[in-house]
């Protein structure tokens, strides 16, 4: 009996020096290897060492920037990543951090529920502007998310919100004020096919080839489209944003198309307004060099950007919109002599400047249904007054 | 920083245990109050002050009763001044907001109040206080003349954060002479490795869960999602709570301190009565000792009785928060202790295993609503949700959490009864050859460790539940 | 220490006693948080305001100078000179949860730089001013003013809590 229990106190003793020599290791680890500024597989900036100050620190401030200084720069964090996801999956976990792990591969973005005083907020702001009488069409596109429409790939019982009752609701509280576009049933004829990515939360170019198709009269387009546009694939090793969010997939791959107008040219100047820069591509392929390659598509997000084409066509068409449109304004460039690109998150002036600086025909809203319940910058455009500084 | 931050793990530990170790036997005690002190300002830099106050505070209290105990009417003056001065500070930053807030509910016009956050811990440390003061005034202990020994029983940071709350007497002799052997460090490492795993890996993931059952408007959960989410709350409150105490208790070992435990497998009960001497063995056992017995415990009529057990409960379900809900649960678990006392325990005792298991199941799971309800209005509609007036019995929703999680209940259901730590027993003594032991032991343990490690790093969702 | 006087111990335990309750209090009205609308606030601070030389700004102004959208937060209060030489300008935000702080306060450490690059030393007055600029945070709200009478609008913030 004596023996065996200085065995085991020989077993915990052992134990107890492996830990804190761990400890030690990890900590001296962590000292050695400097810090890395970006994830590539989380797709964010790391957070670096906090600066420090007295009003920090005693707001506690300091303390959690250093907490997640650590957390982040951590030796081995993405490893750790992927064991934590792994173990979460064999357990039988198919939702981590918003996302579906749906079958096949496939990730879906969980449906969001809009938050009702930003909703109305937001349609009532678009309703005044379309009735405020200028004159002008306006179109409202909203996207479902692949949730909505590949829900055979949703893992087993998995139930997410009714995104088309969602839209039902909005179209019906936007009645006349705008011309509305189903593009619900337009993606459901073509579930089979790949219109959604499968790491990434938004539509590929075939799903925004076919939107236009069939919401191409609606925009004021009268030409048949169908014959007019070529893809190319400009890339093989796209892996999306969902799969970083989620930690899942991230060895997969993917391709990106681009669609070209065959019958007519496609000569562009593409202004960054605020960044006051001008390039002649709508494509900006430095971004297929980054994680984010879905960027390629109009240089990613900015707060205003003017493209103006040889086009024949007489009308000047405003874009209110989130990242899903980046990759189907290029659809649109051969049938408007000037495209303004506008996303509310970034832009910080008013409706009345674009309007006024440009000679706005057609407005178009486009956004993916997550994006636009969740939004809360659209309404601050549409009713900001005041002259800025 | 908390014991699952990084900061705490990588950074606070490895030194503070490396310095204690070589620091010779005479400074140990100064070694561990510094940390203990630089540990609580880290956390709360404003609050350090108060926590100082209030550990000098009762230091001389304790000083000024020793010096009075040969007078008793003089001695209990002065242990109710300590006791009410304690009582008043942690009255007033846990309880002054709620009060004014039910005030403002009667008025017309709100009253606007500033706002203090409760201190770290504030609770515990208090608490520990007036244990202090009140063994010496009992005479169960000695005043304790060292301010740093004092201090450190008072404020000693394995402890400070979540308890279990230590009574004076237990560890006086121990603040004195205690022994650091590498046994007892590893028995340490192993307990603070448990409770890590339980609180990263265990209650991070069932609060993920119950999370989303709370987000579901009460409307539309089917009596299956119902009692999904209150098994989940039910098992991620446990190991949340007995995760800090091992992890407590473990990181006190480390450093030679021995603290009782604060949980016994509560949920293989078969009544109320035996849960509360299973769970939160520290706290129960506080009550008692200081609010209990005084009031006359279980002497007298048995409606001053009544009275003595209601009270005591509903003191318990007010420590757990400022609001509504938490005083129900207290009222709840006062009401059946008593029924259990006096009108149906002998019952009880007749009835099959399986029976009595299912009546204490029931029984806490419906507490446990109450409180976790934000409302009352709350805990009614979830409890009608569970017996299917929200949206059915079976739902794809309810199939869905059970589906993704199925190894996440068992090993919860394994790891909240002694099956765990039975089977970890049958492979940590796997072979008769001690090396091999030793190897297997510390990879099962460091292998724990690293997992907790990963769901720490990488977690975004990492609640701390107790604003004590 | 038998007989009546009192001891070291009593005398200290009281000494303390009273520190404790003193810290509180200074506390609560120093760095105390306030469950006072915004609107109340804003009602308070305004006249104050007004009477500058300063312009109230709406949420597009928010978002062009400190990246933050207003819509994020219960109350924001964006006062700035109309002049674009000065730097003057008093922020006051209600946010809906803590976490939200972190955000802002990054927010308004870029504003500084960013303006302190635009002044540098065109503007030696200016740059004075943003060395000097004021921020506070009180539970949920924050307050942040680049002004030479800063510390008159701080002290009208913590009245008006």
């Amino acid at each position: 009996m004596d023996n065996r229990k200085k065995k085991r106190g020989k077993t915990e003793g052992v134990t107890g020096i492996v830990f804190i020599l761990c400890l030690v290791v990890v900590l001296v680890i962590n000292l050695i290897v400097p810090d890395r500024e970006k994830s590539g597989k989380e797709d964010r900036n790391l957070a670096s060492f906090p600066a420090f100050s007295v009003e920090s620190l005693l707001t506690g401030d300091f303390a959690e920037g250093v907490e997640t200084y650590l957390k982040d720069q951590f030796a081995g964090r993405d490893l750790l990543r992927s064991l934590r996801v792994s173990l979460g999956k064999i357990g039988g976990n198919r939702l981590e951090n918003g996302v579906y792990l749906g079958k096949n591969g496939q990730l879906l973005e969980d449906i969001q529920v809009p938050d009702s005083a930003n909703l109305a907020a937001n349609l009532e702001a678009i309703r005044s502007f379309a009735q405020s009488g200028q004159d002008i069409r306006v179109t409202m596109m909203l996207v479902p998310d692949a949730a909505c429409i590949l829900s055979d790939s949703l893992p087993a019982f998995a139930s997410v919100e009714d995104q088309t009752q969602l839209f039902g609701m909005v179209q019906r509280q936007m009645g006349d004020s705008v011309t509305w576009i189903d593009t619900v049933s337009i993606l459901n004829k073509y579930k089979n096919e790949k219109i959604y990515y499968k790491t990434d939360d938004r539509w590929t170019t075939l799903g925004a080839f076919y939107a236009f198709q069939e919401s191409a009269q609606a925009l004021g387009i009268t030409d048949s489209v169908a014959e007019q546009f070529a893809s190319y694939a400009v890339s093989g090793s796209f892996n999306g944003d969902l799969a970083a969010q989620c930690g899942a997939e991230l060895g997969d791959s993917e391709e990106i198309d681009i669609y070209v107008p065959t019958l007519v040219d496609d000569d562009v100047v593409v202004t960054y307004v605020d960044e006051a820069q001008r390039t002649t591509s709508l494509y900006d392929s430095a971004a297929l060099g980054t994680r984010d390659q879905y960027d390629v598509f109009l240089g990613g997000d900015r707060a205003l950007t003017d493209i103006r084409t040889v086009s024949t066509g007489t009308g000047r068409l405003l874009v209110v919109k989130d990242s899903f449109a980046n990759c189907f304004i290029p659809f649109l460039t051969p049938y408007f002599r000037e495209i303004v690109v506008v996303d509310p998150v970034y832009y910080s002036g008013t409706i009345q400047d674009i309007m006024d600086t440009y000679r706005i025909t057609d407005v178009l809203f486009l956004y993916s249904g997550n994006s636009f319940f969740t939004d809360n910058n659209i309404s601050g455009v549409f009713t900001g007054g005041q002259s800025d500084q | 920083m908390l014991f699952n931050s990084i900061s705490f793990l990588f950074l606070f530990l490895p030194v503070a245990v490396i310095v204690y170790y070589i620091a010779p036997d005479r400074a140990k005690n100064g070694v561990m109050l510094a940390a203990s002190i630089l540990f609580y300002a880290w956390g709360e830099p404003v609050y350090v002050v108060l926590l100082v106050l209030s550990v000098l505070l009762n230091y001389f209290a304790g000083r000024d009763i020793g010096a009075k105990l040969e007078d008793p009417r003089r001695a209990r003056l002065a242990v109710a001044f300590g006791v009410a001065a304690n009582v008043a500070i942690l009255a007033f930053f846990k309880y002054y907001g709620f009060l004014i807030s039910q005030i403002n509910l009667l008025l017309p016009e709100e009253i606007p109040y500033r706002e203090l956050s409760v201190p770290l811990g504030l609770s515990i440390f208090t608490l520990q206080e007036i244990s202090y003061l009140v063994d010496v005034y009992r005479g169960k202990a000695q005043v304790q003349k060292n301010p740093v020994n004092f201090a450190l029983y008072a404020a000693m940071f394995p402890q400070i954060l979540a308890g279990p709350v230590v009574r004076y007497s237990d560890m006086e002799r121990q603040l004195e002479k205690r022994s650091v052997t590498a046994r007892k460090a590893g028995q340490g490492a192993m307990l603070f490795i448990t409770g890590l795993a339980k609180k990263a890996i265990l209650a991070n993931s069932l609060g993920k869960v119950f999370e989303q059952v709370a987000a579901m408007p009460t409307g539309s959960i089917s009596a299956l999602t119902a009692w999904i989410g209150c098994f989940s709350f039910a098992l991620q409150i446990y190991f949340e709570f007995s995760g800090w105490s091992d992890m407590a208790r473990g990181l006190a070992r480390m450093f030679g301190f021995e603290f009782r435990k604060n949980f016994e497998h509560p949920y293989i009960s078969r009544s109320i009565t035996e849960f509360w001497r299973r769970w939160n063995i520290s706290l129960v056992t506080w009550f008692r000792e200081y609010v209990y017995l005084p009031m006359g415990g279980n002497r007298g009529t048995v409606s001053r009785n009544i009275f003595n057990m209601m009270v005591v409960w509903i003191l318990t379900g007010m420590w757990h928060g400022a609001s509504w809900n938490f005083i129900v649960w207290g009222v709840y678990c006062g009401i059946i202790l008593v029924m259990e006392k006096y009108v149906w325990g002998e019952s009880l005792d007749h009835l099959p295993g399986p029976v009595r298991r299912i009546y204490f199941i029931v029984l806490t799971l419906v507490g446990w609503v109450f409180f976790f309800s934000p409302s009352l209005g709350y805990s009614l509609r979830y409890l009608t949700a569970m017996i299917g007036a929200g949206a059915g019995f079976v739902d794809g929703e309810g199939g869905f959490l059970l589906l993704t999680h199925w190894l996440l209940y068992l090993a919860a259901a394994a790891a909240a009864t002694p099956l765990a730590k039975a089977f970890a027993g049958q492979i940590m003594g796997i072979s008769g050859n001690l090396r091999v032991r030793t190897a297997v032991t510390v990879t099962l343990y460091i292998g724990i460790f690293l997992v907790s490690a990963a769901f720490l790093v990488t977690d975004t969702y990492n609640p701390f539940l107790f604003r004590f | 220490m038998r007989d009546g006087r009192p001891g070291i111990a009593q005398i200290l335990k009281y000494i303390l006693a009273l520190l404790a309750a003193a810290y509180i209090v200074f506390l609560l009205i120093f760095a105390g948080g306030s469950t006072r609308a915004f609107e109340d606030v804003k009602a308070d601070m305004s006249p104050v305001l007004e009477a500058s030389d300063m312009v109230e700004r709406d949420g597009q102004a928010l978002k062009r100078s400190f990246g933050l959208n207003s819509r994020d937060y219960s109350g924001v209060m964006y006062y700035s000179a109309s002049s674009a030489l000065s730097a003057e300008e008093v922020l006051v935000i209600r946010v809906n949860s803590t976490d939200q702080i972190d955000r802002v306060l990054e927010a308004v450490k870029a504003r500084i730089l960013q303006r302190t690059g635009e002044y540098g030393d065109y503007l030696p007055e200016q740059t004075e001013l943003l060395e000097h600029a004021v921020q506070s945070v009180r539970g949920k709200y924050i307050f942040f003013a680049v002004s030479a009478d800063a510390a008159r609008y701080r002290t009208a913030f913590d009245e008006s809590l």
